[in-house]
């Protein structure tokens, strides 16, 4: 939150104006990692993935929820580095990071009622079921 | 605090008596900075994000839905075929063209961090690497669904046949138009029309990218390792 002691320096017109959350979050988008961040996120990214493609051998010589619950974390935690650090959602403004927070929870809900509606239905066609 | 901005976003939208085109103050390619301090391209970008996060969910959960049903329909005699994705997919052939993907994130980013920079040969670089590297993606899914429609598997073979073929089609859709946005602003970087001052515009396309990325992250994973009933 902006308190009155909060400055911001307008480098067009030389003076300075009171600073809302807003400019101070622009002033944020400024400042995305560097190509090095960048290179390590990638090696990070293709280590999971190497350990994801070795896991899904192990299908049979495992506990099957485990190994499933395994490659869900590993694919949560790529999918959570492309997201903060190659999309920038870790720096930019925080509206930004409502906006996706918002999409990705309404596909999980949406994700659920498809299941709910889907099952109902498949039950009252009587459908085969596994 | 103090903090140092290039502009004063605090003036905010609709001081200049609008009528704007969309462009920044100085003639860049930055969209016009909203009251919220973030301008609408970027904004727009996260919403049409956002609502692809629904479509693609949709697809996935119908995937899983079906996931591994063929079987019973083809004993209840609704389908002809029951084909066996662990036998269809070619794991390591897969991993492959989805690190290739997942590197095409990198060599996206650099691009803009180049542009940033101001380096517009090596943004050039960038920008063709990560569009070749799409392009190879989708050679992959090409290759891929010839290889299972040869061995049969149709869109109206079944229900991992629809759900498989439309999920995954769509997302080949998805990364194609986005090697069509890489090589125009390829094009344009070589005709002189995009310099840092016009970073956003790159900054925009490889957000759309990235998800195309995230995307393909969870399919992959839900769709080719995840281990299906034996």
């Amino acid at each position: 939150m902006s308190t009155s002691t909060d400055l911001i320096i307008a480098q067009d017109h030389g003076a300075l104006v009171p600073a809302t959350d807003a400019a101070v979050e622009h002033a944020g988008e400024h400042n995305h990692p560097g190509p090095r961040q960048y290179v390590m996120i990638a090696v990070i990214l293709v280590v999971i993935t190497g350990i994801e493609v070795g896991m899904s051998y192990l299908d049979g010589h495992m506990n099957s929820t485990a190994l499933i619950a395994m490659l869900l974390g590993a694919a949560a935690v790529k999918f959570v580095l492309v997201v903060a650090w190659f999309m920038h959602l870790k720096t930019d403004s925080k509206i930004l990071r409502r906006f996706f927070i918002m999409g990705f929870f309404g596909a999980t809900l949406l994700f659920f009622i498809i299941m709910l509606v889907l099952h109902g239905m498949q039950n009252s066609y009587n459908l085969p079921t596994r | 605090m103090t903090a140092v901005a290039e502009e004063a976003p605090a003036l905010g939208a609709g001081h200049d008596g609008g009528g704007h085109d969309g462009a920044g103050h100085d003639g860049s390619d930055h969209g016009h900075t909203t009251n919220t301090g973030v301008s609408n391209t970027k904004l727009a970008i996260w919403a049409f994000l956002s609502s692809e996060c629904l479509f693609f969910g949709s697809f996935i959960a119908s995937y899983l839905l079906y996931r591994g049903r063929d079987t019973n329909f083809q004993k209840a005699g609704l389908i002809k075929t029951a084909f066996k994705p662990q036998e269809l997919f070619n794991i390591p052939f897969t991993s492959a063209t989805s690190f290739i993907l997942l590197m095409s994130s990198l060599t996206m980013v650099l691009a803009l961090a180049a542009l940033q920079r101001g380096d517009e040969r090596r943004f050039r670089i960038w920008i063709a690497s990560t569009a070749l590297f799409g392009l190879t993606f989708i050679s992959g899914q090409v290759f891929e669904f010839t290889e299972f429609y040869q061995k049969g598997l149709r869109l109206s073979s079944g229900t991992f046949g629809s759900t498989f073929f439309v999920m995954t089609g769509l997302h080949g859709a998805h990364v194609t138009v986005g090697i069509f946005w890489l090589l125009s602003l390829y094009q344009r970087s070589l005709q002189g029309k995009l310099g840092p001052e016009k970073a956003e515009a790159v900054e925009v396309a490889g957000l759309y990218w990235h998800f195309v990325d995230i995307v393909w992250i969870l399919i992959f994973t839900v769709v080719y390792l995840v281990p299906y009933h034996k």
